[in-house]
């Protein structure tokens, strides 16, 4: 491993469900459920899962949005959940998030110019306007937006116009990690890829690293250098992004893969098709939480939580399958 | 060719207000046939939606068909009263859409509505209604009929909801279904399980199917012939196995070599540069003219016309030729 | 759902005892000495004869305590006995409440019958002329003040202002046992009055909701599955667009309770509302605080039943 930026240990949320108006508490959601992984410095990191896998409370815990129940994040060493104040303000300026839906991330009211100043504004209160526009301008033309638009609104702009506003947003201050949720999904296929291809330009020209968020399994592949698959609040497998599509050791990740419509492969897989719907994150299965829908689930799947483990050189999964060659260094 | 399930030809539909009008959809031809799956593909502005909506008169307000032909099984859609209109929604031709958790109303319960659906067209009992709801549940592959039938469409996942709007569209055994972006919503291993369903379906009403879709994969799995739409006109019409692996219009290939695939890991994409045009300000002459590597002068100049450059392909463009012939390569 | 009910009964007596504290150290502030008010206002008392009766009312006592000794004749029922019309609160106010709640209760229904359909149509034909119209008319509505509509009515209706040839009584009440009639030609102008600023609010109200709900997918969704128009409207277009509406009439009847002041006060009409005001007028504490326990019970239980109908008529809130 190289030089670990983001630590993640046993991260874990969860949250009440009371019913409506006239019904009890009724249970809980365990969105995030023991966690740990890490993301080298410079590298992607995609986290691939379906809904209610947890991936958006996860990415929200890592940026402090929200506050994870336990378990530790440490960035640079230092632990974010101890920061407050200060601290943590110049910490927000280091990691940043571009976000899913284009057309709500941004605010109406405000112009192109006000939104990516914002953050700026934060950090240095007492910034002139002269230079406040010129770093606005600067970082527009980084993704990419003519300097007419500078004092347009963004119902004036585009879906794939828009992600660029908000990832200009997001390397505003410089920052050392991105976290892009779902930055592609609502957009047509020609103008993601401008996004992805724009993405990948800015980590080269700025040394950014990037954890990358969707559901979307040929997207990740594409952008990321290792990947983490994820089910119902926990990790399944990890490994280098070529490596899991050659092999695709966990079930869930098997299923997952044959599942995706892409039509390089169309025809040349054997699809599995899984039963019944995802279960909900309130109140999980007992045991491994995919053993309700995987074909070689046991008894002792059902009972037990498989933890992940490496099977082989930078390769983790966690399905009692492999157990045999767990552990090994 | 006269017993073609479905033929649209020439359809042009406009957006209008008291001053100006805009075409959304323009000299768009295409046919279905008895138990093939045609998909329309397109991304947003392309004018995918509004072309079903025509076939089925479920245009917006300010919205008309303002010319071409749509036959039904030999019947003119377009000259029918809104009356007869009505008897062959939901019971000969069906639609189902894209977000089921909007399309379903939250306030009554599935088996309410899956009813309705069949008593609307055909004069049973309520005894008889439920009766048929059930196992139309059932054979839409839910687990649990009855639990089901008596829940509240926000009770349920995305991927039940899909399923009880596909047995409200075949509760009266339609002959032709239309499905816009149906699986966009659900997860990718629900969008397969609603894929195949599809398929089964089809198989077994023998029903033709217009699956409306931005994405290439989805098509790549149910669909017989393709047609790729671009700012409300059609740029390619072919089986699906020839748009895939040997497109010949720029915009086909451009959308194919723009996606990610697992298959091949590039460091870029390709990425065709530009975007839809406007539906106010199309460009003149050919539409794709202004994104196309391959545009020339004459492009600008003059909109290209349908034609066959083999059997069954259909292209609209002045330069395209087949790719075995020497035809655009993208990327 | 009975546990909710019960915690909201819970808290609603919570709130009872808040109020009455607030209104009770409130009236203690203001000027003006009711033992002086009872015997004879104008004209100068003998001071010995106000401090008896000071003592006998039990105005010296400390504040706490006379507090105290309301609340615990309260919660058995006894609301005390009033200075200005020397009888006991409870059958002062027995007598009036019925009243303002059967002008509120006329009020809120022809609002209903007024606003709801022009909520609809108006909805259903938008863009359109008569939808203008009718959004002024709705806007004028809510802006005509109640005493300027309530004299525009008894100038209209009562001193045949247009000639109408007939008149109505402009005032006073009188119990229906002496006459159907008479109990309803004095009824219908102030609740009319009333009326229609709440209609106003409730047609802009249902409008907006309907169009809301006109412009989902769902609508097309059911076109789609060739139900009828008028099934798709009035079965789910309508069903859903009026449940935010059925809790702002529930409030608007709450409010009415307390609101009515204005109307009885030009139509005479003898409620609760004008009892209250002469009562702090006279400085009538005992009968102060029993009407105003009364009007935030009816308050509060306005807004339960709000909240119940609610979770019945949206199956989401449940």
């Amino acid at each position: 491993m190289g030089d670990i930026l983001l630590d993640v240990h046993h991260v874990s949320k969860t949250f009440p469900v009371k019913g409506g108006m006239f019904s009890r508490s009724k249970g809980f959601v365990h969105a995030v459920d023991d966690v740990s992984f890490q993301v080298e410095r410079g590298e992607t990191f995609g986290l691939v899962g379906e809904s209610g896998c947890g991936k958006s409370t996860l990415s929200r815990a890592l940026l402090q949005l929200i506050s994870a129940d336990s378990g530790e994040i440490l960035f640079e060493g230092r632990d974010l959940r101890a920061m407050k104040g200060r601290e943590l303000q110049t910490q927000r300026s280091r990691m940043r998030m571009v976000f899913q839906k284009p057309f709500t991330s941004l605010d109406p009211r405000r112009t192109v110019r006000e939104i990516i100043a914002a953050p700026i504004r934060v950090h240095d209160r007492r910034i002139g306007a002269a230079e406040l526009e010129k770093q606005v301008l600067e970082l527009m033309d980084k993704v990419g937006l003519s300097p007419t638009y500078i004092d347009r609104y963004p119902h004036e702009f585009s879906g794939g116009q828009r992600q660029r506003i908000g990832i200009a947003r997001a390397i505003a201050l410089d920052p050392e990690l991105i976290i892009c949720d779902e930055p592609v999904s609502a957009l047509d296929v020609s103008i993601q890829a401008q996004i992805l291809n724009l993405l990948k330009d800015l980590q080269q020209k700025q040394n950014l690293t990037y954890i990358f968020i969707s559901h979307n399994l040929s997207v990740v592949n594409h952008m990321s250098d290792r990947i983490a698959v994820m089910y119902l609040g926990s990790i399944v497998e990890i490994a280098k992004a070529d490596a899991l599509y050659e092999r695709a050791m966990h079930p869930y990740t098997q299923a997952l893969l044959s599942a995706i419509p892409d039509p390089s492969i169309a025809g040349k897989r054997r699809r599995i098709i899984l039963t019944g719907d995802i279960p909900s994150p309130v109140n999980p299965p007992k045991g491994c939480r995919f053993s309700t829908r995987c074909a070689h689930a046991t008894e002792r799947c059902r009972a037990e939580r498989p933890r992940l483990l490496d099977v082989e050189e930078g390769y983790k999964v966690a399905c009692f399958l492999y157990e045999s060659k767990g552990g090994l260094k | 060719m006269s017993d073609s399930l479905l033929r649209v030809e020439d359809l042009k539909m406009v957006f209008e207000n008291k001053l100006r009008s805009f075409a959304a959809v323009d000299n768009l031809g295409f046919q279905v046939e008895r138990g093939q799956t045609l998909g329309i593909v397109g991304e947003s502005g392309s004018g995918k939606t509004m072309a079903s909506l025509s076939v089925m008169r479920l245009l917006p307000n300010q919205g008309r068909v303002a010319g071409g032909r749509v036959t039904f099984e030999g019947r003119d859609l377009l000259s029918l009263t809104e009356k007869e209109m009505r008897k062959i929604r939901g019971n000969e031709i069906a639609m189902i859409f894209q977000d089921p958790m909007m399309s379903l109303d939250q306030v009554y319960t599935v088996g309410y509505q899956i009813m309705e659906a069949i008593l609307t067209h055909e004069k049973t009992t309520k005894a008889i209604a439920k009766q048929r709801a059930l196992e139309l549940l059932a054979s839409v592959g839910i687990p649990h009929p009855e639990r089901v039938f008596a829940s509240y469409p926000f009770e349920l996942s995305g991927g039940m909801c899909q399923r009880a709007m596909i047995a409200i569209a075949l509760c009266c055994r339609p002959k032709l279904l239309f499905a816009d972006e149906p699986t966009t919503a659900l997860d990718v291993t629900v969008q397969a399980q609603i894929l195949d369903l599809l398929r089964q379906v089809q198989a077994e009403y023998k029903m033709g199917i217009v699956l409306i879709t931005h994405d290439l994969g989805v098509v790549a799995d149910i669909a017989n012939r393709v047609i790729v739409m671009y700012a409300g006109k059609s740029m390619e019409g072919a089986p699906t196995d020839t748009i895939l692996n040997r497109p010949s219009h720029p915009y086909t290939a451009g959308l194919i070599r723009a996606m990610p695939k697992l298959a091949e890991r590039t460091e870029r994409l390709y990425s065709i540069d530009g975007m839809v045009p406007d539906i106010r300000e199309m460009p003149s002459g050919c539409r794709f003219s202004t994104r196309c590597l391959f545009a020339e002068a004459g492009c600008r100049e003059e909109e290209p016309v349908i034609r066959e450059i083999e059997p069954d392909h259909y292209v609209r463009c002045h330069r395209a030729i087949p790719q075995e012939k020497g035809g655009f390569r993208v990327g | 759902m009975t546990r909710f009910i019960l915690k909201r009964l819970g808290i609603s007596l919570i709130m009872l005892l808040a109020v009455s504290t607030i209104v009770f150290l409130m009236i203690h502030m203001m000027p003006g000495d009711p033992a002086l008010m009872m015997l004879g206002g104008d004209s100068n008392p003998d001071p010995a004869a106000v401090a008896v009766l000071r003592e006998e009312l039990g105005l010296n006592k400390p504040l706490p305590v006379q507090y105290k000794d309301w609340v615990l004749g309260a919660v058995g029922g006894d609301l005390g006995h009033s200075y200005s019309e020397k009888i006991p609160v409870m059958q002062s106010i027995a007598t009036r409440l019925p009243r303002t709640l059967e002008l509120a209760g006329a009020a809120m229904l022809l609002a209903c019958i007024i606003g709801l359909p022009l909520g609809v149509w108006s909805a259903l034909r938008r863009g359109k002329t008569s939808d203008l119209v009718m959004t002024t008319g709705a806007s004028l509505g809510t802006s005509i003040p109640v005493y300027v509509m309530g004299y525009i009515f008894i100038a209209v209706f009562c001193l045949d202002g247009f000639g109408l040839g007939f008149s109505m009584p402009s005032s006073g009440y009188m119990d229906i046992s002496r006459s159907v009639g008479g109990h309803f030609t004095r009824l219908v102008l102030p609740a009319l009055t009333l009326a229609l600023g709440i209609a106003a609010s409730i047609m802009r109200m249902t409008r907006s909701s309907m169009l809301d709900a006109l412009s989902g997918e769902s609508v097309r969704a059911l076109r789609a599955k060739g139900l009828s128009e008028s099934k798709v409207i009035i079965r789910h277009v309508i069903r859903n667009a009026f449940i935010p509406v059925v809790t702002i009439i529930g409030l608007q009847f709450g409010n009415l309770i307390g609101g009515t002041v204005l109307c009885e006060t030009v139509f005479n009409w003898p409620g609760l509302s004008t009892l209250l005001v002469k009562a702090i007028n006279q400085r009538d504490y005992p009968l102060i605080q029993g009407c105003i326990l009364v009007m935030s019970s009816v308050f509060i239980l306005a807004n339960l039943v709000v909240d119940v109908l609610y979770g019945i008529l949206d199956p989401r809130a449940r």
